[in-house]
């Protein structure tokens, strides 16, 4: 598995902060503006001038309609095209349509074309949407720590990595340093690495720790910290 | 185990601490009145960590300048040494239960702090060969007294003559610590070498830490497990340190941390990437039974981090939890 955590776009004491660290790669989560003029060229490029790997774009700021939602990452899969980028992380809209799973076919096809693959929040997702994915390139970040996020305990985690399309876990301590909260975190990714999971996985909301500055800094080093060490615990 | 901070008074200092879900703080020594830190200094001191909800279980360190004298054998000592005594008492009045104490004549040595580590990282290094002419090799971190550190000697001490310090305090003190109910830790020389500035260093192997646990031999009598000084020890394996010192249940309190290289030279570094296999250390806690009081030690520098380097502390605070869980969920089997 690989560790990564994630960056604000544009705060370079972040990506040095990741490196010092040892994050094997960052997440750089980007503000989605009009997407007509989307670039994530100079997101790639800090990031790998950096000494870093980009692990995905995690866009913030979508829009909580389906259509201009749905207009927003197609924007962005276009410019992850153009700039080399081959994942895209992302919530799937607020006010769920009952047809979300035929809507974002759209979307599977914009996918496909681009070749970039698309991770949905597991925990913005109705059971039965999580169900009809993975669907082509769209696939699913796998979010563990919250209730209903599609895995509450190692056998439901298990259960979804059977399933296919798990791109990325997170792990959400809940306003508590990872190891503090309810969920077995040690438990939960030997579990899904015993089914065959490879790939990222990352530390959700840092805590505040004390006193802190905006982006919970201690928080952050602190819970990446503790995923690598269950990670080194599992080899 | 019991993970712990070095903490201070702050009530920012403590919301941290409280906030990564310790419950343990280790801390120096309050202000001494005429060679003796009364009961009132621990108890005030212990009660403001309580209000808290944090155990205040062991004092680091003995301050130097309550048995300097000792350590340097000077006419002055058996004046230090009932202070001594008296301190270790009130310490037990206190509730405390555990001393940790060192023996460096000259303090801890470090002869840089540079940026070469992962990302730019600062890292807290050691090199022999620049410390042999460097006398501000010396950490400033004891402070005051007479032999306040960085501290140029005036004549030389062999090993023999350090030797017979340490045993001349032992035999007079680990007897007024069973009586106070109190368990006196020594911490190994850090930096491990044999001799700084002329005067010898004499805890830099395991069998020298054996030699302070053999010279009386006493319940309350042991190791302060310095994680990262044993690590730093020519030819030492620190998993085997800890079955052996820690098999005897004579490991008292231990640091956490991870160097790179060992004498004549070593860097300190974040503890993923030392070269303490880090996994099979816990393990080797695990399996000698160890539950005392685990402190995070020095760490790296990282890139905006406060004075207190936070940033990196929660960093090591996290690894260590996510070690010990996983192998008590046999994550790591």
């Amino acid at each position: 598995m690989k560790l990564a955590l994630t960056v604000r776009y544009g705060y370079d004491e972040e990506l040095i902060f990741a490196q010092q660290l040892g994050a094997d790669a960052v997440i750089v989560r980007f503000a989605l503006g009009d997407p007509r003029d989307t670039d994530l060229a100079p997101v790639a490029h800090r990031v790998r001038v950096a000494g870093l790997q980009l692990a995905g774009v995690e866009l913030s700021g979508m829009a909580d309609q389906f259509q201009p939602w749905s207009d927003g990452l197609t924007g962005a899969l276009l410019a992850a095209q153009n700039a080399g980028i081959d994942t895209l992380l992302c919530a799937s809209p607020t006010q769920h349509a009952s047809t979300l799973g035929q809507d974002l076919e759209a979307v599977v096809a914009t996918a496909t074309m681009t070749g970039v693959r698309v991770c949905l929040d597991s925990s913005r997702l109705l059971p039965e949407e999580l169900a009809w994915l993975p669907a082509g390139d769209v696939q699913v970040e796998l979010v563990l720590g919250v209730p209903g996020a599609g895995a509450d305990g190692p056998a439901q985690a298990v259960a979804r990595v059977h399933s296919g399309g798990i791109r990325a876990v997170r792990f959400e301590g809940g306003g508590l340093p990872l190891g503090m909260g309810k969920i077995d975190v040690p438990a939960t990714l030997r579990a899904i690495a015993g089914a065959g999971y490879d790939g990222i996985i990352r530390a959700g909301a840092p805590p505040l720790l004390g006193e802190d500055d905006d982006w919970n800094p201690k928080g952050a080093a602190n819970d990446l910290g503790y995923l690598r060490a269950v990670l080194q615990g599992l080899r | 185990m019991k993970i712990a901070l070095h903490a201070s008074e702050s009530a920012d200092h403590i919301a941290f601490v409280q906030s990564l879900g310790l419950s343990d703080v280790v801390c120096g020594m309050p202000a001494e009145i005429n060679g003796v830190v009364p009961v009132e200094a621990f108890e005030q001191r212990r009660d403001i960590f309580a209000r808290h909800n944090l155990d205040w279980g062991v004092i680091e360190n003995l301050s130097p300048t309550l048995y300097d004298e000792i350590m340097f054998g000077t006419a002055e000592r058996e004046r230090q040494l009932d202070g001594v005594c008296r301190t270790i008492e009130n310490i037990g009045k206190a509730g405390i239960p555990v001393l940790q104490y060192q023996w460096m004549l000259l303090g801890g040595l470090r002869t840089e702090y540079s940026p070469t580590g992962r990302g730019g990282a600062r890292y807290p290094r050691f090199d022999s060969a620049i410390a042999q002419h460097m006398a501000a090799a010396c950490l400033d971190w004891m402070g005051g007294g007479k032999h306040r550190y960085p501290h140029v000697p005036d004549r030389p001490l062999s090993s023999e003559q350090v030797w017979a310090h340490l045993e001349w305090f032992l035999k007079a003190v680990v007897p007024v610590a069973e009586s106070a109910g109190v368990r006196i830790a020594a911490h190994p020389d850090d930096a491990p070498v044999p001799e700084y500035l002329g005067v010898a260093r004499i805890l830099i192997d395991v069998a020298s830490l054996q030699r302070v646990i053999d010279t009386v031999p006493s319940p309350n009598n042991g190791i302060g497990f310095c994680m990262g000084t044993i690590g730093t020890m020519a030819g030492v394996d620190v998993i085997d340190a800890i079955r052996r010192i820690g098999g005897q249940g004579k490991v008292f309190f231990a640091h956490f941390r991870n160097p790179r290289g060992q004498v004549p030279s070593f860097e300190e570094v974040f503890p993923d990437e030392g070269d303490i296999d880090m996994v099979a250390a816990v393990a080797a806690w695990q399996e000698v039974g160890f539950d005392g009081v685990i402190r995070i030690d020095h760490c790296p520098g990282v890139v905006g981090d406060n004075g207190r380097a936070d940033r990196s502390f929660a960093f090591q605070v996290g690894y260590l939890r996510g070690l010990i869980q996983s192998l008590a969920t046999g994550a790591g089997q």
